[in-house]
């Protein structure tokens, strides 16, 4: 693989790995407001949808720190 | 929400057997770690394709970390519909909970004093293992079957509601 043929690549996998990242943020969005109704609306027990809560939203920010820190050191 | 009626208690809260969230669970686990697994065996690519992923590690490990969330995302829309998919004993009805997806919920709800008669169904090796099957109930009114699928132990559940029954034939023969 030539140097040119490889910069085009990496430009593609670049732009694939954003675009990826940003559709997965917005459904994080869109299935959190979902998911979040679900718990808080048809939850039996109060303090089970709060540590339910905890781990998806305490794990998702993890995981949506570390896709920032990435997306920064990709595009600035 | 479930309101109940003035007076009412629950006698109990049974939810569907684990076993189809396992079987689901272990397969987003399986999806979860194919990132990992491509990368080990990215190692027998020609070294141009090697030197390519080394040097877009970020926008790789960025692909990793959108595919994790969205596993965990799926993995708890697959916990929600099991998590809320229940069935409520009380003193005197049964209610049904069916979540068949995030925007498909279907609730069924019986009186007590209407069964008329009560079946239990464990077939198969695994079920009659884990002890778990389904419990249809007959009734006297316009909806006569009422089935609940893949509950755990639906014998003792079944005692239960047949007990609870009986008492409440009893107390409303006594008044």
């Amino acid at each position: 693989m030539s140097y040119m043929e490889g910069a085009a690549t990496g430009k593609l996998v670049e732009m694939v790995a954003g675009g990826f990242a940003l559709l997965a943020f917005v459904a994080f969005i869109i299935l959190s407001l979902i998911l979040n109704y679900h718990w808080k609306n048809f939850e039996i027990y109060a303090a089970r949808t709060r540590a339910l809560q905890a781990i998806y939203f305490g794990v998702s920010a993890v995981l949506i720190v570390v896709m920032l820190a990435l997306s920064l050191n990709l595009f600035l | 929400m479930i309101t109940l009626h003035a007076g009412e208690k629950i006698l109990l809260i049974c939810r569907r057997h684990w076993l189809p969230i396992a079987g689901e669970a272990v397969s987003l686990a399986f999806a979860a770690f194919l990132p990992f697994l491509l990368l080990i065996a990215s190692q027998i690519l020609p070294a141009s394709m090697q030197a390519l992923i080394n040097q877009e590690s970020a926008a790789l490990f960025l692909l990793i970390a959108s595919w994790l969330l969205i596993i965990w995302m799926l993995f708890f829309v697959a916990w929600t519909n099991y998590y809320l998919d229940i069935l409520i004993l009380t003193d005197k009805r049964i209610i049904d909970i069916n979540q068949i997806g995030l925007f498909a919920r279907d609730i069924s709800e019986l009186r007590l004093e209407k069964i008329q008669d009560l079946k239990i169904e464990i077939i198969g090796f695994i079920p009659s293992l884990l002890n778990f099957g389904s419990l249809t109930i007959q009734t006297a009114g316009e909806s006569s079957e009422f089935s609940i699928r893949n509950i755990h132990d639906p014998n003792a559940i079944k005692n239960l509601i047949a007990e609870r029954h009986e008492a409440l034939i009893r107390e409303n023969r006594a008044v």
